[in-house]
């Protein structure tokens, strides 16, 4: 891969981590930030496989293995939650 | 041509090709309101968009990144689809399939039931606060046009004989002068048996009157509705939210000018409880017609919501107000706020769990949601713990 496709990549997935950010900021309730934050982490991952890809080393994708699970278990625990859970505020 | 070149190739158009999608997704995911909307769109992120990234590895040219790198695609292609499914599965269950609505659901609850007069004279004790039937309020003024409403509502509001009314204003570092319309809009609020004081500090608005109220032993907090900038909205901040997650006790947010009509919500929590009692003990409800309401957040009511809406029912009918209830469908706060503005409402009564902060940012709040877009002016009542009553 060219170094310079590489290099628009990391910056590119990192400036779409901002704008996730905000997306997760702007949600009107609980459900809307779950999706957000599991978009996030989704778009986290892209980052630190560009990153990867950028040094030539693989413990960057490693670290994005052990956050897919993480995220992956905490999107599905609060929403479960969220779908046995009753109360209005 | 060499085999490198040809990967190396390939794994740059992925690489694009997954940029594409992820930038499409996310933008989908801004603009779209609905959930089921943003799942379909945030599936080109958590699907194509990251796995496309992750096959560019083959161009990566080192064994171990296009191991490590098929390990996570084939783990993202398992976990998307669940976590997608799951999410899915809790928007229906909370909003109904499709669009949310906001529609009394007709027969779940007995339309009208209006306490007779019977249950008015044995039941009503007198309040346990401290100034005997009067109540300690603080109004909060800085000179603008939404703390004129809030003044304006101090001043038509019947208050019981004995309360005391606290006008504070702070002057800010840009030095505006408000003295002379807050002795203004305290003098408004004079009244027979009313004692008023008014109050200005030097400081940041939001300290100034928190701290006031809590020196004062305040029953309730008078405020008015700011205006948010767009940056402030789009993080989700706005001035009186300030004043409200940090107040001691029952925060008015006035945008009416009177309180003729009430809405109470209830879900049946403490809080809930709580803003009830409100309702039910504070005189200047005497007169109001109150109606309470509660949403029933599945597609159809569950025993739960209607026993919500009892409980509360009781407690006021108690109290000697007149009432009628109402089961609601849909998200709760679209679902409060449309049911304020068909019926006409001056005010909303909302019980709130008082979370403060990232805890709002992550776990949302009802209360605020209402705050945020309601029409008429907001009551929110806190915990009953927050302040505890020392027995007589």
């Amino acid at each position: 891969v060219p170094e310079v496709i590489v290099v628009a990549g990391f910056a590119w997935c990192t400036v779409l981590l901002a704008i996730a950010g905000l997306a997760l900021l702007r949600a009107p309730d609980t459900l809307h930030r779950i999706l957000a934050l599991d978009v996030l982490a989704t778009i986290l991952i892209m980052v630190l496989t560009t990153l990867s890809y950028l040094n030539g080393v693989s413990y960057y994708i490693d670290a994005a293995l052990a956050l897919a699970l993480l995220s992956f278990a905490a999107t599905l625990v609060a929403a479960l939650y969220l779908t046995r859970r009753r109360q209005l505020s | 041509v060499t085999l490198e070149a040809v990967l190396g190739a390939v794994g740059a158009v992925f690489l694009v090709m997954g940029c594409v999608l992820a930038t499409i997704g996310l933008y989908g995911v801004l603009v779209k309101p609905d959930i089921f909307d943003q799942l379909h769109v945030a599936g080109l992120v958590t699907g194509p968009g990251v796995v496309l990234v992750l096959l560019a590895s083959i161009g990566a040219g080192s064994a171990e990144i296009v191991t490590s790198a098929f390990l996570v695609g084939a783990f993202v292609l398992v976990t998307s689809s669940i976590s997608t499914h799951v999410i899915a599965h809790a928007g229906v269950r909370r909003y109904g399939p499709g669009v949310a609505q906001a529609t009394p659901v007709e027969g779940i609850s007995a339309a009208t039931s209006t306490a007779g007069a019977a249950t008015a004279a044995g039941s009503r004790t007198a309040p346990d606060d401290r100034p005997p039937g009067g109540m300690r309020v603080v109004v909060a003024y800085d000179g603008s046009a939404p703390a004129d409403v809030a003044a304006d509502i101090a001043a038509s509001i019947d208050w019981p004989a004995g309360t005391s009314i606290h006008v504070v204003g702070a002057i800010a570092n840009d030095g505006v002068e408000v003295e002379a319309s807050l002795r203004r809009a305290a003098a408004a609020m004079e009244r027979p048996g009313i004692h008023i004081e008014t109050t200005v500090s030097v400081g940041d608005p939001a300290d100034v009157v928190v701290n006031e109220t809590a020196s004062f032993d305040t029953d309730l907090l008078i405020t008015g509705s700011r205006r948010r900038s767009v940056v402030q909205s789009a993080l989700g901040w706005s001035a009186a939210g300030d004043i409200v997650d940090r107040s001691p006790c029952p925060v008015l947010v006035a945008r009416t000018r009177t309180l003729r009509s009430v809405m109470l919500t209830t879900d049946g929590s403490l809080q809930s409880d709580a803003a009830a009692d409100v309702v039910a003990r504070w005189p200047i409800f005497d007169l109001t017609t109150v109606r309470i309401a509660t949403v029933a957040m599945d597609r159809s009511p569950a025993p739960e919501d209607q026993r919500a809406v009892d409980r509360a029912a009781a407690q006021l009918m108690d109290a000697g107000r007149e009432i009628v209830t109402e089961v609601l469908q849909g998200r709760p706060g679209p679902a409060i706020v449309d049911a304020a503005r068909g019926w006409a409402v001056d005010l909303i009564v909302i019980g709130s769990r008082g979370r403060t902060g990232l805890g709002r940012t992550l776990l949302g709040s009802v209360a605020g949601e209402v705050l945020a877009s309601a029409p008429c002016s907001v009551l929110i009542v806190g915990p009953p713990p927050r302040r505890p009553r020392m027995p007589n």
